[in-house]
């Protein structure tokens, strides 16, 4: 558990509302539903949201940084969202030898195959969905973790100090 | 059906909390203040509360109630978040609340404003009494949190301009608390300075020294990953 900050909380409530909305639009995608371009923007939104993660897995696994991408704090930070969603949905079985940068390329790659091409694989559209329903539900707990969270009830020498450097 | 009630009443409620929101900023412009500053942000907060309100209206519209699923389960998620959002911009009320004249040191505020203007141009500082002993700067500009906050509401009401709404903050909307025990000490008010300075400072922290710092960091996050990995992994 640990306190977040005004502007990385803004960042998490913007994730989460992109994925249920990308979530919203692959369920369409599945119904054989014509998508909007409104919705189709909502792919491409989500597909920038899994460069960030290729973006902090790349900075993690040491690789180096090509094709327009670099080291970001907003990528490391959602790369442990997307590393606890892998594990709930027990991805992890399908990663060989940790290549996490691959697998979600592999994501990345096949949702742009459903806005460039606007055809769908059954099978992937529905991984992809739970892969962001998934994530949304990570970035969810964080938030719902903040709300109960209360400052430790700290001696006055303590709070002394802290105020000092504050 | 039962579904739909609960869901139904939510809505109102948050649409209820958002005019709610509203009303308070508008009592409090009728109030005076020694700066433009708090007038500003009680103006954003009304229009981002208008915006929430028609938000919610048309998110609860486009719930397809056929699929009672992933689908209803999404935009309730949606509509928790729009709560959430309305709740926590509700709190910063209380900024503006304790910005008015009575309690601050009045004849000190346009010369700090005008000292960051000089340092920091295009960033607008608001001042704030608190009742922890200590000065604090809110380094995070409210202009930025608000446009991640309400980026993706500009696709459940049309003509929406997101930034006109914010306008009002100009590119940078910072915080200045000092303690409010304190607030005739015009000796310690230059501690003011010192937090002004927090936004000066970002400055140095260039690309480059961002590298290193990542270099330095990665083999030890690495290392974490790595463990947490093994654990995981059958």
């Amino acid at each position: 558990m640990r306190s977040i900050n005004m502007a990385e909380k803004a960042m998490i409530v913007n994730y989460i509302l992109l994925t249920s909305q990308v979530v919203l639009t692959l369920e369409d995608a599945i119904e054989n539903k014509d998508l909007t371009e409104q919705q189709y923007n909502s792919l491409k939104e989500g597909s920038e949201l899994l460069s960030r993660i290729i973006e902090g897995a790349m900075l993690i696994e040491g690789k180096k940084f090509k094709n327009g991408f670099g080291p970001t704090m907003e990528g490391l930070s959602i790369y442990g969202y997307a590393l606890s969603t892998i594990q709930k949905l027990d991805f992890i079985k399908e990663i060989k030898e940790k290549e996490f940068t691959q697998f979600f390329e592999k994501l990345r790659n096949e949702l742009s195959k459903l806005i460039k091409e606007k055809r769908k694989d059954d099978k992937i559209a529905s991984q992809l969905k739970s892969f962001f329903v998934q994530l949304g539900s990570s970035f969810r707990e964080d938030i719902q973790k903040e709300s109960y969270y209360k400052e430790k009830n700290l001696p006055f020498t303590l709070k002394k100090q802290k105020n000092a450097y504050a | 059906m039962h579904e739909y009630e609960l869901i139904e009443g939510y809505t109102l409620e948050i649409i209820s909390r958002a005019q709610s929101t509203q009303r308070r900023c508008k009592i409090l412009l009728s109030r005076n203040f020694a700066s433009k500053a708090p007038r500003n942000l009680a103006s954003v907060l009304i229009d981002i509360c208008i915006l929430l309100e028609n938000a919610c209206r048309s998110i609860f519209k486009s719930i397809d109630w056929q699929d009672k699923n992933t689908k209803t389960q999404e935009s309730f998620i949606i509509l928790q978040i729009t709560d959430f959002i309305v709740r926590e911009i509700g709190s910063h009320i209380s900024y503006i609340d304790e910005a008015q004249t009575q309690k601050l040191p009045w004849s000190f505020i346009q010369p700090v404003q005008k000292l960051a203007k000089a340092l920091l141009p295009g960033v607008q500082i608001m001042l704030t009494p608190q009742w922890e002993y200590n000065y604090t700067i809110l380094t995070t500009n409210l202009y930025d949190v608000y446009s991640n906050y309400l980026s993706r509401f500009v696709n459940y009401v049309s003509g929406t301009n997101l930034e006109e709404i914010l306008a009002p903050l100009g590119k940078s909307f910072h915080i200045v608390s000092f303690p409010s025990i304190e607030r005739n000490n015009v000796l310690l008010h230059c501690i003011m300075g010192h937090e002004i300075g927090h936004l000066a400072s970002k400055k140095y922290f260039t690309e480059q020294r961002k590298q290193i710092l990542l270099q330095s960091i990665r083999d030890n996050v690495a290392s974490i990953v790595e463990k947490k990995v093994k654990k995981v992994a059958p």
